[in-house]
């Protein structure tokens, strides 16, 4: 069986207390010579290992700053691991970012023409999809009025619907599911089953455990960089909100300074 | 019932079709429409939001060189007394080729920075930024140039068949232009000084290219430092098929074109492998 995303002993490094590396003249002039050291190193994600097979939805789940979104962009090919490897096989769709390259100031129709290709569609590709984009936006009787006009909804809808207009063989979805009403989520979920049934790899970030537990067919729990637990949705599911409860009790506990118990 | 079991067979053969279908890997000839296709639509956007709300519109890429024109004429024919033929069109000329010369490689400097939410999209081919500028900045040359001709009427000048080597030229211009801008976007998304820098080194440069005053006017023992701007060669070239009439000289282009070449080539290599880097920076 063929894994398109495949992660083998993956390792990321970044600096805390750096000097910023992109600095201007005044920084230099301010600083001088002395403000040249690395900082302490700092791993966002220590070793981490897994595939993902055709067809299967992999959630990765963990607290805020576990090294979740991190691993997405590396996934991505957005940055480069400083230990071990990534490959992916195939077109990579991602529902992260969404609305790149979109302009207030331009028309809903060029926006689907420019997002689209920044999206990965070809200008064909795009032209054939867009009575579909825009039917699935909801956004039909607007289409050629200024995006600035439009509501924050149709906003994100539009650059939804553009985004999973592609073919991938490998997505990345960082948290989207929240994006619009009941009945547009469903249309969502319903074109990411889809992608599924046709062989694609999904890697899915998301705070929704009970998503997970549901929709994914394995789970991965990251715990500052690291892998804790990584299998059957379920039990990674039920030990997860285990941890979650006792962290949330723990600070009940002890009021005073939640800081000390999250650390 | 019988219709749901239906279409759950019907969906399991299509399933499989499709995960064959789908693993194909993608190929260079979709890539190449699609990285062609990118840099299209980027460059309309471009050209569409530069002149997005404007009353005058495309009428600023004409309007604003003429103006620029008007007071450098006035300045150096009345105050200056700089004495040449047809210095209204020389002026123009090199005007034009310097003004395009500058913001075009401003931008590209600040292609990639600009966009970098760009960049962060899994798959997006950073390279075709620095790109998109340059092409960009050419079309708004190319409209600026009827203007030229009027204003070579204008001048009592004529146009001839060596007009026919203006392309030529611009071709030069664009390369060298498009060779320098992986180094200054790579450049600029380090030091962030770089753009400052750059538009500082241009209002030096304006100075130093024969645009105000001709070759002829400059003392004798500078003239191998003024050979060495690659931008003199340009605007000389622009004027000997414009004014002139003759066809430029071709040995300056070409070596220009070498360089341009090789820098084009190692920028690229060096942009390439700084991507990554590049991405995190941002």
């Amino acid at each position: 069986m063929m894994h398109p995303i495949k992660v083998e002993n993956m390792s990321k490094r970044y600096w805390k207390n750096q000097a910023p590396r992109s600095w201007t003249f005044q920084d230099f002039m301010l600083s001088g010579f002395k403000n040249n050291k690395k900082g302490e190193p700092f791993w966002a994600l220590k070793d981490v290992s897994f595939a993902v097979k055709q067809g299967e939805m992999l959630g990765v789940i963990g607290h805020n700053g576990a090294g979740k979104s991190t691993l997405l962009r590396l996934v991505g090919e957005i940055g480069k691991p400083d230990v071990g490897q990534v490959t992916t096989v195939g077109r990579i769709g991602a529902l992260l970012g969404l609305g790149a390259g979109f302009h207030p100031e331009l028309t809903g129709r060029e926006n689907v023409a420019v997002n689209g290709v920044i999206s990965g569609l070809t200008r064909k590709e795009v032209k054939d999809n867009f009575d579909s984009i825009v039917d699935f936006a909801e956004v039909e009787d607007f289409i050629d009025n200024p995006l600035h006009t439009y509501s924050s909804g149709m906003h994100m809808r539009l650059a939804f619907a553009i985004a999973i207009h592609i073919q991938p063989q490998v997505l990345l979805i960082d948290e989207v599911l929240a994006v619009g009403d009941e009945s547009f989520r469903n249309k969502c979920f319903d074109r990411i089953t889809h992608f599924k049934e046709q062989g694609c790899a999904i890697l899915l970030v998301t705070h929704s455990i009970g998503f997970v537990q549901k929709y994914c067919d394995s789970a991965l729990w990251l715990n500052a960089g690291q892998i804790r637990e990584y299998g059957e949705p379920a039990p990674v599911v039920k030990n997860f909100r285990t941890a979650m409860q006792n962290k949330a009790q723990a600070i009940e506990a002890n009021p005073v300074n939640p800081r000390a118990v999250l650390a | 019932m019988t219709v749901s079991t239906n279409s759950i067979a019907a969906k399991t053969v299509s399933t499989t079709k499709n995960i064959h279908e789908a693993y194909e890997p993608e190929s260079k000839n979709r890539r190449f429409t699609y990285v062609f296709d990118l840099i299209y639509e980027l460059v309309i956007r471009d050209i569409k939001l530069r002149y997005k709300g404007s009353i005058l519109g495309i009428g600023w890429s004409l309007l604003h060189p003429l103006i620029l024109l008007f007071v450098y004429r006035f300045v150096f024919s009345n105050i200056f007394l700089v004495q040449s033929d047809n210095y209204t069109t020389y002026l123009f000329t090199g005007l034009l080729s310097f003004t395009w010369f500058n913001t075009s490689l401003v931008a590209s400097t600040n292609s990639i920075v600009v966009n970098r939410n760009l960049i962060r999209r899994p798959g997006f081919p950073s390279a075709t930024l620095p790109l998109i500028s340059v092409i960009s900045q050419l079309i708004h040359f190319v409209i600026a140039t009827p203007i030229l001709f009027a204003i070579i009427i204008y001048d009592g000048g004529s146009l001839s068949s060596y007009n026919f080597y203006l392309p030529l030229v611009i071709a030069v211009q664009a390369l060298f232009t498009l060779s320098l801008t992986y180094w200054f976007s790579t450049l600029h998304v380090v030091f962030r000084d770089t753009k400052y820098l750059l538009e500082l080194f241009f209002r030096l440069l304006f100075f130093l290219s024969p645009i105000i005053y001709t070759l002829d006017q400059i003392p004798e023992r500078f003239i191998p430092f003024f050979k060495l701007n690659p931008l003199t060669h340009l605007i000389e070239s622009y004027q000997n098929i414009l004014i002139g009439h003759v066809p430029p000289s071709f040995l300056p282009l070409i070596v220009l074109t070498i360089i341009s070449l090789i820098l084009l080539f190692a920028g690229y290599t060096m942009f390439k492998k700084a991507a990554l880097y590049i991405v995190e920076e941002l």
